[in-house]
């Protein structure tokens, strides 16, 4: 039977059942900085061109997205490396605009001018996020292992500011920084960014150098203090919004119901990588069992509905989540926060959240979270 | 005749200390959030409270109790209702 247009003005329902929601694009594998905490690793590009490193051009894009749009697609993420160093950024953007695609940006704005911001503010619903890991930059360029790369991230952020995109600061809290959590905040106010989101890096399971060294990551016992001192304190003293990357055990209930869940909407999205390959996300770049075919040659619908790793996430997640997060009372909100870190840790698609995991085998996970009668032990081990 | 309602066994309720509460169902693994007023009105679900008496109730806990709050409640435990949450005794 011929499939039709439903009554919302989105296509038929796909084969799987699942719509394609949004298409989260990797699409330059260069990048201008050498962030030591980056758990994608990409080769770095001085000049801050991509053309050297793998990337998705314009026209592979737009092949991409049309076919996206047919399984229900209307949002785009642009990442990378760093996506404003794509040769052709300029014209990707238009063609998103022109497809009244949402666009969300993860940059680190080095390379952003004013047009590249009013074009990315021109898109529905725009918007961006931008690293700085200090107030200053001494503490920023430690960890992004370029000099002069701070004053360029501010400048970037004030064109984004004067389009009035509401950038969202992230800072990435290791030991060296986690001082500094304040000062930022205070930045962000005084460069009238939009909000600022605090992640931690910590010392397991990502293939760089940082997390590596447990000397220059916080425990998890300093991690979930820092949650609730910024919960308490910092939140409180700002008018800016601080939002942080626990998981929504560790959060206030009011947080973790209202907010949402802090998952990634797994069941709509889509990876692509810069080398054209289609993955689960950005995990791809460096867990080949995570990339499913390539998007040059292979017919998106067919990756979607029939790939059979994605038909297990869909058939397993939450039901057959593992360890502590199978008696988590947020599993099916949370969804183990993220599948992609989850693997990347134990090497297994339904494994527990390691920081949970971690932190119960600690007794630091909050007994309030645990669904009665529970054991919550998983033995896999973390090889990340 | 009055309706009192009672609260299924299975639910699981959990407080946190911003005051806020999650009743979590284990059959559907569904967590439903509870505000302060929520958390309260959960707490006299015994079987044997009627509205009436939830309503009575409030005035110890909260400032400022509106006209329609009988109606808000009936509303709330509706809601509840259809969720599985809670049943009736008539
Ligand atoms: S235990 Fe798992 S489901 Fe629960 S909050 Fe942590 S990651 Fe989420």
């Amino acid at each position: 039977m011929e499939q039709t247009a439903t009554k919302t003005g989105r296509p038929p329902l796909p084969e799987c059942g699942y719509y394609l929601n949004s298409l989260y694009f990797y699409i330059t594998e260069g990048c201008n900085l050498r962030c030591s905490h980056c758990w994608i690793n990409p080769p770095f590009e001085k000049d801050n061109r991509a053309g050297d490193f793998p990337y998705v051009d314009l026209k592979l894009f737009k092949h991409i997205v049309s076919q996206a749009k047919a399984l229900g697609a209307y949002s785009v993420k642009l990442s990378g490396g760093e996506p404003l160093i794509h040769p052709e950024i300029h014209e990707i953007l238009d063609y998103i605009k022109a497809e009244d695609l949402r666009l969300a940006v993860e940059t680190n704005a080095t390379v952003c001018t004013p047009e590249l911001a009013r074009k990315i503010k021109e898109c529905r619903n725009s918007f961006v996020s931008t690293s700085l890991d200090g107030p200053d930059a001494a503490t920023h360029e430690r960890v992004r292992g370029v000099k002069g790369c701070f004053g360029a991230t501010l400048q970037g952020l004030r064109y984004l500011v004067e389009a009035d995109l509401n950038p969202q600061i992230i800072m990435a809290v290791m030991r060296h920084n986690r001082d500094k959590m304040e000062a930022l905040v205070r930045l962000a106010e005084s460069e009238k960014a939009g909000s600022v989101k605090f992640t931690f890096v910590t010392s397991s399971g990502r293939e760089n150098d940082i997390a590596k060294d447990k000397n220059k990551t916080l425990t998890i016992e300093e991690i979930i203090e820092t949650g609730k001192w910024i919960e308490k304190e910092l939140i409180p003293s700002s008018e800016i919004s601080i939002v942080y990357s626990h998981p929504m055990a560790f959060k206030t209930f009011k947080k973790a119901i209202t907010k949402g869940s802090g998952s990634c909407g797994i069941f709509g999205v889509i990876g692509i990588l810069g080398s054209g390959k289609y993955a689960l996300c950005g995990i791809g770049q460096t867990i080949l069992e995570m990339v499913f075919g390539d998007a040059g040659t292979d017919k998106l619908a067919d990756i979607w509905n029939h790939n059979p790793l994605i038909n297990e996430i869909r058939e397993k997640l939450p039901r057959n989540l593992k360890g502590i997060c199978a008696d988590c009372i947020f599993r099916k909100k949370c969804l183990g926060s993220c599948i992609a870190m989850n693997y990347n840790h134990y090497r297994d698609l339904m494994a527990p959240n390691w920081f949970c995991q971690e932190a119960h085998s600690l007794g630091l996970f909050p007994e309030r979270c645990i669904i009665p009668g529970s054991k919550s032990e998983y033995p896999g081990k973390n090889i990340g | 005749m009055k309706k009192i309602p009672f609260a299924n066994p299975e639910i699981v309720y959990r407080e946190d200390f911003d005051d806020w509460a999650v009743l979590f169902d284990p059959d559907t693994a569904e967590t439903y959030g509870l505000d302060e007023t929520g958390s309260f009105i959960w707490k006299q679900i015994n079987g044997k409270n009627s509205v009436a008496d939830i309503l009575q109730a409030m005035p110890a806990e909260f400032e400022n109790i509106s006209d329609d709050a009988g109606s808000q409640i009936e509303k709330f435990l509706g809601e509840m209702e259809e969720k599985g949450l809670i049943g009736y005794r008539k």
